[in-house]
């Protein structure tokens, strides 16, 4: 659906977003990770045509971009708000109308939305009336009207108590039912591993990690099982180290070994084997290695790179 | 510039109709009108009460005459003031005039002194209210000093023509004889000023007429800046907020920079068109009696040029403040900035008495044709030139129109520039030079 191609944004001498290319498909949930500072906001503006690239194309289904505007993309920035001295039903009308719809329908789908999320009653009190919570509910109905097909949310659920976290995952999980496709841009790596197909990371501009959730987690796998059920005995081949964690018994495989062999040696020496988990660091853990460590990087650099030094980097996750 | 004319109409019509019902409008539309007359009629009734006060205050004058030549003057005289014409018109039909002779009558009481320092004592222990000194060769040089304690600014000209008055009449007194003498006092008074009418025919010059050809254009030049600025603040404040709050980011994935700046133009030009038609309904219902009592007809070509004027002038405006809201962090800092160009449209105002007393001289053309001030200048110089019966040169009208609507054009293009770059730029406000460098870049 959305494919972006090499696209670069320079300010100042200094490459912002450096040749990022990245797909997301249709009806997927798709995450946009970084650090703060790492060309995120800029990436998304270039996709929503609100800045142009100084290279590279973004298209949408193999059209550019701007042909989109109107009806199909909507954006809820991460710092986002209000009119405060306008009520919230005719606020979203509004945008309602500004997306194509008339004005009766963008009423009764203002309505509607607003039912979703619980806000009825609100409609005829101005924005500076809500509280923190519900102006946010607000601004992802700002968002949701005129049914855009792809959806760009940047840290939807900050300012949200669980209760509305989980209203929010419910409606993105109907909206992606019903074909929307999501750019969800998010700190909360949690959210990500629950919530989303794929993911692309960037880092100072470059793209550090792509793929689906489950592949990069995989990458950074250390090849080392928790096991659930009986006692391992030492001398397991293929077994390099086996230490308690949590109740359970975790046994480090030799660089060498494969999981199967270990498995079936496991068996054979009469172990009760109820589960066998790999060890897969949370997405939050590699999030912070890839930050902490530059990979993806050239290293020993230090600061952004120069437009005289930009090259393709390849990420680690692809 | 890249827009869509009905994304563009909606967004007009959203700040319009937002707009309208905001509390400041509606207290701009009452009130501004309001507070105009009401500061007019009281400035003009409490000036007028303390001059007719002064006026009929009896007045006890010293006189040093050194030359001896008012030795035979009576000591009392009862001074009658001529029936001036209504100061302030405040009706549809002619008020009243006072005519009874001792309304308008001013006792003077004269006291002879020998010496001038005695006589100026006696000023200052308030015996008398002024002191009059004839030097010794007054009949070869016409030397006269008078002194008085000075109570008001520029009074130096203050109304001191029962004085005068008598000092005429007992100097020609023993030469001429009584008719003569009343003729000569009341020459300058007795002769009627003709001035050309607005169709070129000469008529009895009325002071009323041109009480109110001073307000007319004044009253007009006013309304039409307060409306251009208005709509222009607005502007100021909207981008604020929209900015502000980022709303504007979240819009420009639904609309272009170009729909929304030409929406908000069009928008809160209507608002401004709005209040200046309220303003004119208002001032026709209202001052149709004072402009028939001064026999003033505003010709209908003035509305059409305050029409036009309004347009380009609020396009100008407008253009800039769009540009200065889109640039600025914050609505602060936005009217900081915004005040310069304000004050541009308001510098006719300082120059309200060369302007309106000259109407075609070089200070009026000169702020006519330069375009920040041209709108409500020519609107005050068309309305004091048609209240006067003078005509304004039509390459004068020609060249203030075409350089405002080049002028309004290019604020235009370089507004729409900065606005696209400015909406995204948050934190510290750009200077000039990083203004320049983005619009290169953009």
């Amino acid at each position: 659906m959305l494919q972006v191609r090499s696209v670069r944004k320079v300010y100042d001498d200094r490459a912002v977003v450096n040749d990022v290319t990245f797909d997301v498909q249709s009806g997927e949930i798709f995450a946009l990770l970084g650090p703060n500072g790492a060309g995120k906001t800029t990436l998304i503006r270039m996709i929503t045509d609100i800045l142009r690239p100084d290279a590279g194309s973004v298209l949408l289904d193999g059209k550019p971009i701007g042909a989109g505007r109107g009806v199909r993309i909507a954006y809820l920035p991460e710092e986002r708000g209000l009119y405060r001295k306008v009520p919230i039903l005719d606020a979203l009308v509004y945008q309602g109308e500004l997306k194509g719809m008339t004005a009766r329908d963008a009423r009764a789908q203002t309505v509607a939305l607003l039912e979703e999320f619980g806000l009825a009653a609100w409609a005829k009190k101005q924005g500076s009336a809500l509280s923190k919570g519900m102006q946010q509910k607000v601004q992802l109905c700002t968002a949701l009207i005129g049914d855009p097909t792809l959806l760009i949310l940047d840290e939807p659920f900050s300012g949200l108590d669980p209760v509305n976290v989980a209203l929010l995952e419910e409606v993105l999980k109907r909206r992606r039912a019903a074909g929307t496709t999501v750019l969800l841009s998010t700190h909360q790596m949690n959210k990500v591993e629950q919530q989303c197909d794929r993911a692309l990371m960037i880092n100072r501009g470059h793209m550090v990690l792509y793929g689906t959730v489950r592949e990069i987690r995989m990458m950074y796998a250390e090849n080392a099982f928790v096991i659930e059920g009986g006692e391992v005995p030492s001398g397991i081949p293929g077994v390099k180290s086996i230490s308690r964690v949590n109740g359970a018994t975790k046994i480090q495989l030799e660089r060498s070994a494969k999981s199967n062999d270990v498995l079936r040696a496991l068996l054979d020496h009469g172990v009760d084997v109820a589960s066998f988990t790999p060890v897969v660091p949370p997405l939050e853990d590699i999030f912070v290695h890839v930050v902490e460590t530059g990979a993806g990087l050239d290293q020993g650099k230090s600061g952004p790179p120069t437009v005289d030094e930009m090259t393709p980097v390849t990420g680690g996750g692809r | 510039m890249r827009f869509s004319l009905s994304r563009a109409m909606i967004i007009a019509r959203r700040e319009y109709s937002t707009t309208v019902r905001r509390p400041q409008f509606l207290f701009s539309l009452l009130f501004t009108p309001a507070i105009l007359m009401l500061v007019t009629f009281v400035t003009g009734k409490l000036q007028g009460d303390s001059i007719r006060k002064h006026q009929h205050e009896a007045k006890v004058m010293a006189i040093v005459d050194s030359a001896g030549v008012y030795t035979n003057a009576p000591s009392t005289f009862a001074y009658v003031m001529p029936i001036d014409a209504p100061a302030f018109p405040t009706g549809k039909k002619a008020p009243k005039v006072d005519n009874s002779v001792s309304a308008r009558t001013v006792p003077l009481v004269l006291r002879r002194y020998s010496d001038q320092k005695v006589a100026l004592d006696s000023l200052n222990a308030g015996n008398v209210t002024q002191v009059v000194t004839v030097s010794q060769d007054f009949l070869a040089t016409g030397n006269l000093r008078m002194y008085q304690k000075s109570q008001q600014l520029f009074s130096s000209a203050g109304d001191d023509r029962a004085v005068r008055h008598w000092l005429t009449r007992y100097l020609i007194a023993n030469s001429v004889d009584s008719v003569r003498a009343d003729r000569v006092l009341e020459l300058g008074r007795s002769m009627d000023l003709y001035t050309p009418t607005r169709t070129g025919e000469y008529a009895i010059k009325d002071d009323a007429r041109e009480l109110v050809s001073f307000f007319l254009p004044f009253i007009l030049g006013l309304f039409l800046a307060t409306s251009i600025i208005t709509g222009g603040q607005y502007m100021l404040q909207g981008l604020s907020e929209e900015k502000e709050t980022r709303i504007l980011e979240s819009m420009l994935t639904t609309v272009t920079p170009d729909d929304l700046m030409l929406g908000k133009l069009v928008g809160l030009g209507a608002v401004g068109l709005t209040m200046v038609g309220a303003w004119a309904a208002l001032g026709l219902y209202t001052g149709s009696g004072i402009l028939a009592f001064a026999h003033i007809d505003v010709p209908p070509t003035l509305a059409l040029f305050a029409f036009v004027y309004f347009l380009l002038g609020y396009l100008f405006y407008g253009s800039l403040m769009t540009g200065i809201g889109a640039i600025a962090n914050n609505l602060r800092e936005a009217q900081q900035f915004a005040m310069t160009f304000t004050i541009m449209n308001f510098i006719p105002f300082w120059l309200l008495t060369p302007i309106l007393s000259e109407p075609n001289g070089k200070l009026a053309v000169v702020m006519s044709l330069f375009p920040p001030s041209a709108p409500s200048t020519m609107l005050m110089r068309m309305s004091a030139c048609s209240t006067l019966g003078i005509t304004i040169p039509v390459w004068q009208v020609a060249t203030s129109l075409g350089l405002l609507a080049l002028f309004a054009a290019g604020a235009l293009m370089l507004s729409a520039r900065i606005f696209r770059i400015g909406l995204l730029l948050y934190g510290k406000t750009p200077n000039l030079p990083e203004i320049l460098k983005l619009m290169r870049k953009d």
